[in-house]
Order: C-alpha cells, then structure tokens, then sequence
C-alpha cells in the first residue's frame, strides 16, 4: 500500500522525477550562460555574428528556457505539496 | 507481490546547489572582465609604463584549470596603437610622434556594457535557482 503512495508509478514518484529533470535542465541553462562570454574583448562584430551564424549559442533563448523551467518546477514542486497534504489529511482524518 | 519502494534521492536538493555555484562563478567572471575593461579606459591616456613604452591593451580570457575550476588569464592586444604629433609631449621620439596606447574607448564601452549584461544574466539565473530552492524546502 505504501509503495502504491511513493513507489514507481505513483503520482509523488513522477512529480519527484519532474522536479529532478527541471533541475537538470536549469543547471544546463546555468552552465550555458556562465560559460557565454569567454572573454572580455567581444566587439569583434563580424566574428560574432558567423559565430551566431553557426553555434547554438543564443542568450536570450537561454533565458526563455530559464522561465520556463521554472514555472515547470515551481508546478510540479504545487502538486507534489498538494499530493502530500492529501496524504497527510487522510493519515489524520481517514 | 508489491514493487519495492525506491530509496529516497534527495536529487531535487542536490541538483539545485549546482546552478548556484555556476552562476556565481560566472559573476564573478563577469566582475573580473569589468575590472581589466576599466583598467584599461583608466589608462587609454598612459604614455609611459615601468615595462618601457605606451600601455598596451589587456584582455580577460575564461578557461578551466586541470581541475575543472574557471581561470581568467590576462593577454595583451598586441595591436599598434596610434601615433600623433606632439614635439613638446616629454614623451615624444627624435621626429616628435608620441606613441599612445590602443586602447579606443568606445569599444571598451561597449565592452563593458556587454560584461555586465552578461553579470546580469548569471545573477537571473542566480536569483531563480534560489526560488527553486525556496521552493523546494515548502514541500
């Protein structure tokens, strides 16, 4: 019956594994901002934009993901509060 | 037979204090760029330097050690500067050019607009990392 509660395939056990992943991707995203700007000199206009041109790197797509991923994990930390405070009433109350 | 219960991982947690140390390092990357820019608009004007010669432009550049921490190391921008005609300058050479620095004050400008942009940035991610963690310890 526990295992029914927090075991594999249970709903704490997959909101567990949300907020895992979005911490993973905003320590990506914290990476990749950190590592942005790799040196001080950077008006090399036309380097940059073949860089840009070229790379993956986008700093404000960095920053939309940031949002993102914390809305994501801020809703998945709600439901897993609100699943546990189900718990809680039924251990008190049941 | 029920599934066993998976060991608890307090991952979320852990996870969590990764961005923090990342983005500091990166602010304080940041804060080590802006130093050498206003280091090198502070003598834009130097003609003299106890190496011999007019001040010769410094960059940062970001790297890692063998351990994996961020390094800044200093280079010199080897590029000549510019040359005017000043025969009274106590610097000037035997034809009365007085070699200055290259150092363009705009580009430093800029250079210093788009560093702390970038500070700002790290500290974003900074502040969000520590909602999440906030957050985290309400469950």
């Amino acid at each position: 019956m526990i295992s029914g509660l927090f075991g594999p395939g249970s709903v704490t056990n997959t909101l567990r594994g949300g907020l895992e992943e979005a911490s993973a991707t905003h320590k990506v995203i914290a990476d990749r901002v950190a590592n942005a700007l790799q040196q001080s000199a950077s008006t090399d206009f036309a380097g940059q934009l073949n860089a840009k041109l070229g790379s993956e790197e986008d700093i404000e797509r960095d920053m939309t993901s940031l949002a993102d991923t914390q809305l994501r994990y801020d809703a998945t930390a709600k439901l897993l509060q609100s699943s546990y405070a189900e718990y809680r009433s039924a251990i008190r109350n049941g | 037979m029920a599934s066993p219960v998976p060991p608890y991982s307090p991952r979320p947690l852990r996870g969590l204090l990764g961005p923090l140390g990342a983005s500091a390092a990166g602010m304080s990357r940041q804060a080590r760029f802006m130093e050498v820019i206003s280091n090198n608009i502070a003598n834009a004007e130097t003609t003299r330097t106890a190496e011999g010669g007019a001040y010769k432009r410094q960059i940062a550049v970001a790297g890692t050690d063998a351990n994996g921490n961020p390094t800044t190391t200093i280079v010199n921008d080897t590029t000549p500067g510019e040359k005017h005609y000043d025969p009274g300058h106590i610097d000037a050479d035997e034809n009365g050019y007085v070699q200055y620095p290259n150092v363009d004050l705009a580009t430093e400008t800029v250079d210093l607009m788009i560093a702390r942009r970038m500070h700002d940035a790290n500290a974003t991610v900074f502040q969000s990392a520590k909602e999440m963690l906030r957050r985290a310890l309400d469950i």
